[in-house]
């Protein structure tokens, strides 16, 4: 662990010369619980699976001269679940990355996130060198104007059963009130109930992929899904607050329904989904200076 | 030998004035801009110098009006975005020499929309210890002691008599004394003055303050501003009405002519806005690069790619405004 951490550390050295004049720091945490779901176990069995999650993340950027914005920083996400006796299922899944990327103007109406994330995603509490990945996302935002913006982007992953997964959206303020912010991950309805206070609705779409330990299928029963790949992805969706506390501040509650969940073993042909929704809450607090 | 290096530098110096695009490029962040591309209608916009000034940003942008320079400075200083329904500038009014609380009648055709009922309902919920719309605390007093206007339309008398007021108070001090006359006011515990504003939004920009010195001059300087034009909006700010105050001063130059429109006063929104244009006639109408230059605390809230992302949506809206202007001046 205090190997990756110097790793992280040696990123950031790297880059500290180059921080120039216009430099600000975006830092974001959540916490999630969610109460058990009907999920299939194989082998006709089914159980309950409840858990919690949690991420931390912190971005600073950095304008260089006139040119591109230098993104450099830390993410590290956890989900635990509580499981069934003999859950084919690991009960944590984890990963630290560093964050390096670019946001840069192209043109007078395109802004542009060239983003990667090396780091380590593991299936246990513990990284190891396997664990190593360096997803990245190239993303684009045209803007026809203040109210309406048009997204696309690309998220690459080689572990994931889909390494090229591509997307788009659009962030529309079609009223006074009220803006569509139709961007994934987090497609959204929302409703400006005052300047300090938007009530939102809408659906998460998660999905990350992670190296489980190289003993992980023999104690599990399944020789085939030692060191395995597993993509976990959860779909929620639910209604919310946001509230913008002070300039720097913000607070967002919200909850809802996971609606599905799935653990898919792709190498190994393996895939264990929910088979009925679950409740959540969820914390969000993101702070920018 | 020296004298005539002398006379060829002097030519070569001369050759590069009498060019508008390296006159342009000298004082300006607008390195690429094209007369061929301006003149067959291309409005070229940028970012202008990036700023350590938190709340400041800056865009530049150039096109060619196709009439002469003597029309061009005419059409600015009458022009009114209030004809362009895009542009959400819903009220524009003249001010006279000597205005009057006369002068203000027009806000009694504030459309009954959203925005208007919004600044309608936060002018009534005016605390004078913490004014939540830019008035100074001895401003937002007078909301109870001002006499309603009699004017009807959307807005109640009080809140028509007490715009008509503060409008009318800050213009006769824009009059006696330019920007450094206007009241201070608090917004988000810190002491906002507009000539303050000015001075850090041009401070960041050197080249463009000298190239427009004499109009800085007479707008900070203290004295009665030489304008030749002063006027007051109503427009929409992010979905709340906002009132305006602004003055148009103009200048020759040895190449063409100069004009700054600075709206020295909002009621929300921003604290102030300063649009520069430089105009060179040139063939086939006027060439002309235009600067804003705003302060807005909207814009000190921003960090990273949120502010890169407001750059490039103000860049879209002054384009909205250039190409209204542009329509009306054919």
């Amino acid at each position: 662990m205090k190997r990756h951490l110097t790793f992280f550390a040696a990123i950031l050295l790297c880059v500290r010369p180059l921080i120039g004049g216009e430099v600000s720091n975006q830092f974001d945490a959540e916490f999630a619980l969610t109460s058990g779901s009907r999920t299939d176990l194989g082998h006709d069995r089914h159980g309950d699976v409840s858990g919690q999650s949690g991420l931390v993340r912190d971005v600073i950027s950095t304008r260089l001269g006139q040119g591109p914005l230098l993104r450099v920083g830390f993410d590290w996400q956890r989900f635990s679940f509580a499981l069934p006796n003999r859950a084919p299922l690991p009960n944590t899944l984890q990963s630290l990355s560093a964050v390096v990327g670019f946001d840069m103007q192209l043109f007078e109406s395109w802004l542009v996130r060239i983003e990667a994330e090396p780091g380590f995603s593991s299936g246990s509490g513990d990284f190891s060198a396997r664990d190593f990945n360096v997803p990245f996302v190239i993303g684009g935002s045209y803007i026809a104007s203040a109210d309406l913006q048009w997204i696309v982007g690309v998220s690459v992953d080689v572990n994931r059963a889909i390494p090229v997964f591509p997307g788009v959206g659009v962030r529309w303020k079609f009223a006074d009130q009220w803006v569509l912010n139709g961007v994934l991950p987090r497609p959204r309805l929302e409703y400006a109930w005052s300047k300090e206070l938007t009530l939102f609705g809408g659906a998460d779409l998660r999905g990350s992929t992670f190296r489980v330990s190289r003993d992980f299928g023999d104690t599990h029963g399944d020789a085939r899904l030692n060191r395995a790949v597993v993509d976990l992805t959860e779909i929620r969706v639910g209604v919310g607050a946001s509230w913008k506390v002070s300039s720097w501040f913000q607070a967002d509650l919200e909850t809802g329904v996971v609606a599905y969940r799935d653990f898919d073993f792709h190498r190994a042909d393996k895939n264990y989904e929910s088979k009925g929704a679950a409740a959540y809450g969820q914390l969000v607090i993101g702070a920018k200076f | 030998m020296i004298r005539r290096l002398s006379f060829v530098l002097a030519l070569l110096s001369t050759g590069a004035l009498a060019d508008p695009i390296a006159e342009m490029t000298a004082f300006s962040s607008l390195k690429n801009a094209d007369l061929a591309k301006l003149t067959a209608g291309e409005i070229q916009t940028g970012r202008g110098p990036v700023m350590s000034f938190p709340r400041g940003l800056a865009i530049e942008s150039a096109y060619v009006v196709k009439v002469p320079l003597a029309k061009t400075l005419e059409l600015l200083r009458q022009w009114s975005p209030s004809r362009h329904a895009e542009l959400k500038v819903w009220l524009h009014g003249e001010l006279p020499a000597k205005p009057t609380l006369e002068d203000f009648r027009k806000i009694a055709d504030a459309p009954a929309n959203g925005p208007v009922k919004a600044l309608i309902a936060a002018t009534e919920k005016l605390d004078p210890e913490k004014p939540g719309l830019y008035v100074s605390s001895g401003e937002a007093k007078g909301f109870t002691k001002t006499q309603a206007a009699t004017w009807g339309g959307t807005l109640p008398g009080t809140v028509s008599g007490f715009w008509a007021n503060v409008l009318l108070a800050r213009a006769q001090a824009f009059n006696a004394g330019g920007i450094a006359r206007q009241p201070a006011y608090a917004s988000k515990g810190e002491t906002i003055s507009p000539a303050d504003e000015i001075s850090r939004l041009l401070k960041e920009a050197p080249k463009v303050q000298a190239q427009f010195s004499g109009l800085v001059g007479s707008l900070t300087g203290g004295g009665a501003p030489a304008k030749t034009a002063h006027y007051w909006e109503l427009f929409d700010v992010e979905g709340q009405a906002a009132f305006s105050l602004g003055a148009t001063l103009e200048k020759q130059t040895a190449t063409g002519a100069q004009s700054a429109d600075v709206q020295y006063y909002a009621s929300g929104g921003y604290f102030v806005l300063v649009t520069f244009y430089q105009m060179w006639p040139v063939e086939g109408g006027t060439l002309v690069w235009r600067g804003d230059f705003i302060a807005s605390p909207a814009l000190g809230e921003l960090r990273g790619v949120e502010r890169m992302g407001s750059g490039a949506a103000m860049m879209k809206q002054i384009k909205q405004f250039v190409t209204a202007f542009l329509k009306d001046a054919k």
